[in-house]
């Protein structure tokens, strides 16, 4: 019995079309650049190899789809990524720590504002069915989407507001469930699976610190206040 | 496009992220100046798509709006580990993990 190689898994199927052989390359280098990034994460090594892996597959979106407004989307992300790398650069060394909460509640919004645009232009990606509705598996995997984005984007928001940092990796978890279901309704396999490696670490992170947390304060004698 | 065939994909992805997730090694690099945040910075790669395949106008702009915002939080994402840290950390042991 032989067992034939279904192209489906590399989520790059696009019209009924195979990807190429190019297309399912990019897709699984930068999954498995961003698998390294999440293993050498302790170290600097790590950031700059996600950096590559997300490169490679901003660039394998673009090669595989039929881009319709290149110049706006170049605008987009030249103007962004300025404001982001000025922020980045220019913030002062205390403020850094809750850049990263800011910049968690803008993937949360960017996932809501994602699984929005999809439900307002179903047809282009197969999320509809005969009648022309979208199909209940897809509808709920945007609406997943959506409301794990909002509830990140509000966790960061409350966050900033109470001065904690007790749950950044829950609220990086949160973004990276929110990338696993818009890639699931897509069917892009690299944001599926650095959306589930992201969501997964973060659980597993945040319940960590959870536990270290309570052991601390278990530790403390009873009675005692900090001062 | 069958999401049901990523499945099994986002099974093995939710075991290495697991499996990845281990204690940190560096006691003087907390959480927030891990790389980790880099990973759902992929969030940038669904918003090209929607908005490369936009078909209405509306569409279109929450979609570029998707991508400006997720271009925002992935440069911060990358370029907050990249910078030197001040020596006191006021973080607290809890986000040494």
């Amino acid at each position: 019995m032989s067992v034939s190689f279904d192209p489906a898994w590399l989520g790059a199927r696009i019209d009924g079309v195979d990807p190429s052989p190019l297309v399912a390359g990019m897709w699984l280098g930068a999954a498995g650049l961003l698998l390294c990034a999440l293993w050498l994460r302790g170290y600097r090594t790590g950031n700059r190899i996600a950096l590559a892996g997300g490169m490679l597959a901003v660039g394998a979106a673009l090669y595989s789809h039929d881009v319709v407004n290149l110049p706006e989307i170049a605008s987009a992300l030249v103007i962004g990524g300025s404001i982001g790398l000025m922020l980045a650069r220019r913030c002062g060394g205390h403020r850094l720590p809750w850049l990263v909460v800011v910049a968690y509640a803008l993937l949360g919004l960017a996932g809501m504002a994602t699984g929005t645009a999809l439900l307002l232009n179903p047809f282009a990606f197969g999320l509809v069915d005969g009648p022309g509705r979208v199909t209940p598996a897809h509808g709920t995997l945007l609406a997943g989407g959506i409301a794990i984005g909002g509830l990140a984007a509000l966790c960061a928001l409350l966050m900033l507001v109470r001065r904690t940092q007790d749950y950044l990796a829950l609220v990086g978890s949160g973004a990276g469930w929110t990338a696993a279901a818009l890639g699931l309704a897509m069917g892009n396999s690299a944001m599926v699976l650095a959306g589930g490696m992201a969501g997964a670490a973060g659980l597993r992170l945040g319940w960590r610190a959870r536990a270290i947390r309570r052991a601390a304060l278990r530790a403390l004698p009873s009675g005692s206040r900090f001062p | 496009m069958n999401g049901a065939s990523l499945l099994p994909l986002l099974l093995l992805a939710c075991a290495a992220g697991f499996f990845a997730a281990r204690p940190n090694g560096d006691p003087d690099r907390p959480l927030w100046r891990a790389g980790l945040g880099a990973l759902p910075a992929i969030m940038l790669v669904g918003a090209v798509i929607a908005a490369a395949e936009a078909g209405s106008a509306s569409a279109r702009y929450l979609a570029l709006f998707a991508v400006l915002l997720a271009s925002v939080a992935a440069l911060l994402l990358v370029g907050i580990p990249e910078r030197r840290w001040p020596p006191v950390d006021d973080m607290g042991d809890e986000e040494r993990v």
